[in-house]
């Protein structure tokens, strides 16, 4: 079987809803980059017993996503924001605190030009790193942590629009 | 052992520049009656464009979501063949070409003392858009044949980029 394709895989981010009821859409992470990982950082520790046996304690992961670059466009969703939280220097939960998603794709309609498939979303913290870059754009490099627990969900992606509809799992 | 470089050139985009960019240059407003035609000169006369190649991808980027970002370069010469007899309407030739190049890289060129100025590039179907055109050379005497016909001419780039989803199957 050939390897999968990149971009059955994504990322998506957007802050939470300020006003309790209007959700902000979903941004498609990954516009600028040609490569980008979540790297899940796993917490071991290797031991060897009395008896010389090998053993491993695994106590989980710390994931993070460094998305560099992150070049200013009105046209993103977390866009606003984003300047102003990196430009204010702000820090606190209330501001730097959205919602991730990570998709996997598992078919694609061709006509309709959409990507069908799960995802898992949980909160993340969308933390600022620079500002400013080089003279390809006015960038703002971020790193994303996702933190507490994630839900299983559908997601369907609109490759023209790069708009993701991100809906619970019902169950028949 | 060096790795020889595969030059990939931008079929569909080729034939689409070529239409496009021949509309606009007989639009240019110095052409005063004149035709630029595609690739055909006549024995002693005419204006013609010779593509050199094809549109040639020159950078090819894709990010994460599968989206390509081609930028692609179409060379071309732009050849004025008269039998000139005297420098003054040789130099009239070369500012002619001359203009035509400062039009078509959008800067301001005075034609019978009024100042016209090419504002947009024209569409150039979709999933593309010109980015600049600009010229390799000023126009120079290119070649005189035994009768004393000229070719003057000038070589410029149109620069154009091609946006698209590399669908996932």
């Amino acid at each position: 079987m050939a390897k999968q394709k990149r971009e059955r895989g994504m990322f998506f981010g957007r802050w939470k809803a300020t006003d309790g009821e209007n959700a902000n859409p979903w941004e498609a992470i990954g516009k600028d980059n040609d490569e980008l990982t979540k790297e899940l950082n796993p917490d071991t520790e290797s031991f060897k017993n009395v008896l010389g046996e090998a053993g491993l304690v695994h106590s989980g992961y710390e994931p993070e996503v460094d998305v560099d670059p992150y070049y200013m466009d009105p046209n993103r969703s977390m866009y606003e924001h984003m300047l102003e939280c990196a430009l204010e220097e702000k820090y606190g939960e209330e501001d730097l605190v959205g919602e991730f998603a990570e998709a996997f794709f598992t078919s694609a309609d061709a006509t309709a030009g959409t990507m069908t498939g799960y995802c898992y979303v949980r909160d993340a913290w969308f933390v600022p790193q620079s500002t400013g870059g080089d003279t390809s754009g006015y960038s703002i490099p971020y790193n994303i942590k996702p933190v507490g627990p994630m839900v299983k969900k559908n997601i369907v992606y609109t490759l023209a629009t790069n708009a993701a509809t991100i809906t619970d799992i019902t169950t028949p | 052992m060096a790795t020889q470089r595969q030059t990939i050139i931008d079929i569909e985009g080729t034939d689409v520049a070529s239409k496009v960019l021949l509309t606009l240059l007989n639009q240019f407003p110095g052409l005063d009656g004149r035709e630029i035609t595609f690739s055909t000169l006549n024995r002693d006369s005419g204006i013609s464009m010779f593509p050199t190649s094809g549109a040639v991808i020159v950078e090819n980027r894709e990010n994460v979501l599968g989206e390509v970002h081609q930028v692609c370069a179409y060379p071309f010469d732009i050849i004025y063949r008269a039998a000139l007899k005297t420098d003054r309407h040789k130099m009239r030739v070369k500012e002619f070409l001359d203009a035509l190049g400062k039009w078509l890289e959008q800067q301001p060129v005075t034609i019978s003392g009024t100042v016209y100025q090419l504002h947009n590039y024209p569409e150039i179907g979709e999933n593309r858009e010109i980015q600049r055109i600009q010229r390799s050379t000023p126009a120079f005497l290119n070649a005189i044949d035994q009768d004393g016909v000229e070719d003057w001419m000038f070589t410029a780039q149109l620069r154009y980029t091609v946006d698209y989803n590399k669908f996932m199957n």
